[in-house]
């Protein structure tokens, strides 16, 4: 029972990861229909401009997301202006195919990027209190994990009340209702847009963080585009509140195919579960019938 | 008629060729072709004809595959494991392919391309070594029935399209292509239709597989699950790895030039699209794979390349 436990603690901890990671990907998607499957690489870009920050100027991994954010929406800025922007015009199916394409060839740029720069060796952040465990009734909760459920939490929660509280998150969901509604109403639509996929982008520097507490590669860039995909399927489309909701849903799922069956089909029970949200409820655990 | 005809010329002519010609090149290309034929042409029926994107071709290829590559080594004849191989296919996708029919348009395609990963996981769990076959096979291993059994497959598979296509059966798959709900309008069980396109579909991609596991000669058990087979056949990736494939070709007329010892594997992937490439995970050489084997200088330098004598050590 202690072993079921502690697997489920670990898949919980990993779903928290697994909701951050799709965040990006579904505030970008939901807003202006952009599959930006290269959210993946963003973030391992992000771990290693963590790792970074952290050899040389000594900065814990959990402050550094104050630089890694930033830097990250910098780049959303830029990239949005260069490549994005031109898709804006096209019709919804367009959008979803051209920029499916250009993301994908980024994603490849950026994991051999990666590869040129660092190689492929394994690397992991280890800050003092790597390791190092609490423990409940014998169940062991590692520091690191428990602060990146804490932050999983945290950042979701703020941006679903950023985007149902404030006046910008008014805007961003109209533009996500209907464009030339938006633009009756006096919204800024490419404005709009352009702050959102920003955000998306930053937001990709906040599980990166959490992904170099442990060992990663440039390889993890598929990985993690792929548990965004599962995630976003069971959230549906556009829901914030989803992402934390299928992301530990997915966590506690592949625990549980963890403690039955074993380590090597962790991904199997990911996928049955993608699978069968596809055929019973493709609107996503939260998403409404439409 | 005519294309019929036009069909049957070339097949008679392809069946002599190995008579004729004997270079291992020309063979081993034919084969391929017929091959990546076979499976295209699977792919086609439920993707092209009835509009049903799958991404998990793969799985009832590779099913193919195993199965026939057990039965094989157990003591079946190639045409018996062949059939059975490509019925397990049929009973694969009547488990899991029939009810990937619940999901529409896209999400057919990304439902069945998460399904092939998942049989791709558990095969490389389950079986997660390599498939050799036992050395009397492969002392007697020749392209001769390994070419004809492509082609037999191969114009097997075409006249079945063929005909499919000018079939009252085909117009039906059409129309569930076109348009689903017109289809059901004018009384056209659209789910029989799938699940007929599918049957047909998959059978074809275990005998695809079953082709694949008798020309290559060891492979891992995963190789043939892998997703490039689900892509393959709606790609231009043939081209590709014909192109290693002669690569490798060279290396290896180069090697046995020199009377040098050849490994095994580039050996007996010779007769295979090369299967490393691109599937990087696990292909590198295992002590599993550093069988040596050693070429008799003649064979290559004299006679031509008509039958592969080797001595395998160490098996």
């Amino acid at each position: 029972m202690l072993k079921f436990f502690q697997i489920l603690s670990y898949g919980i901890i990993n779903g928290g990861l697994y909701g951050l990671v799709a965040l990006g990907l579904s505030l970008v998607f939901g807003v202006m229909n952009y599959l930006n499957v290269a959210h993946g690489g963003l973030i391992m870009l992000a771990s290693y401009m963590t790792l970074l920050i952290f050899s040389s100027l000594h900065i814990d991994p959990f402050l550094s997301i104050l630089l890694v954010t930033p830097a990250f929406f910098v780049i959303g800025w830029v990239l949005f202006k260069v490549l994005y922007q031109s898709l804006m015009k096209f019709t919804e199916g367009e959008k979803i195919k051209n920029s499916l394409l250009i993301s994908f060839g980024l994603l490849l740029v950026f994991a051999n990027l990666a590869i040129l720069l660092w190689t492929a060796d394994e690397r992991a952040v280890a800050p003092g209190y790597t390791g190092k465990v609490f423990d409940v009734f014998g169940v062991r909760l590692p520091y690191t994990g428990l602060g990146g459920l804490a932050l999983a939490i945290t950042v979701i929660i703020a941006l679903h009340l950023f985007l149902t509280r404030t006046y910008f998150g008014k805007a961003i969901r109209a533009v996500s209702l209907d464009h030339e509604a938006a633009t009756l109403m006096g919204i800024n639509v490419n404005k709009v847009c352009l702050v959102a996929f920003s955000i998306g982008f930053a937001l990709a520097g906040i599980p990166g963080v959490l992904t170099s507490l442990h060992a990663f590669n440039p390889a993890i860039s598929f990985d993690l585009t792929n548990k965004a995909l599962i995630v976003l399927i069971l959230a549906g489309v556009g829901s914030i509140k989803g992402v934390l909701i299928g992301g530990l849903f997915l966590g506690a799922v592949e625990a549980a195919g963890v403690y039955l069956v074993g380590t090597p089909y962790r991904e199997v029970f990911g996928l049955i579960l993608f699978v069968l949200i596809l055929m019973f409820r493709p609107q996503g655990l939260a998403g409404k019938k439409s | 008629m005519k294309p019929i005809l036009l069909l049957a010329g070339i097949v008679i002519g392809l069946a002599l060729v190995p008579l004729v010609i004997t270079k291992e090149y020309i063979l081993n290309l034919i084969i391929l072709v017929s091959l990546y034929t076979v499976l295209s042409q699977s792919w086609n029926i439920l993707g092209g004809y009835t509009g049903q994107i799958s991404l998990g071709h793969s799985t009832f290829f590779g099913m193919g595959a195993l199965v026939f590559r057990f039965l094989w080594i157990a003591g079946l004849s190639p045409y018996l494991a062949l059939g059975a191989g490509s019925i397990s296919s049929l009973l694969l996708a009547s488990a899991i392919g029939f009810p990937a029919f619940k999901l529409k348009g896209h999400y057919f395609a990304i439902g069945t391309l998460a399904l092939s990963m998942i049989a791709l996981i558990t095969v490389q769990n389950v079986f997660p070594g390599v498939s050799f076959i036992p050395p009397q096979y492969l002392k007697g291993y020749s392209l001769f029935p390994i070419y004809y059994m492509a082609l037999i497959l191969g114009t097997i598979t075409i006249l079945l399209v063929y005909g499919l296509s000018r079939s009252k059966l085909g117009l039906a798959l059409v129309s569930v292509r076109e348009d689903e709900d017109a289809a059901e309008a004018i009384g056209i069980n659209i789910f029989k239709y799938k699940v007929i396109s599918m049957s047909l579909s998959t059978l074809i991609a275990g005998l695809g597989g079953g082709l694949f596991s008798f020309y290559v000669a060891s492979y891992y058990y995963y190789v043939p699950f892998d997703l490039g087979w689900s892509f393959d056949p709606v790609s231009g990736r043939t081209y590709l790895r014909c192109r290693c494939f002669c690569d490798i070709e060279r290396i290896i007329r180069h090697q046995s030039g020199t009377d040098e010892c050849v490994d095994l594997r580039h050996r007996l992937h010779l007769h295979g699209p090369l299967l490393s490439q691109g599937h990087h995970r696990n292909t590198q050489t295992t002590s599993e794979e550093k069988i040596i084997g050693r070429f008799r200088e003649g064979d290559l330098r004299g006679k031509g390349v008509r039958r592969r004598n080797f001595k395998v050590e160490n098996l």
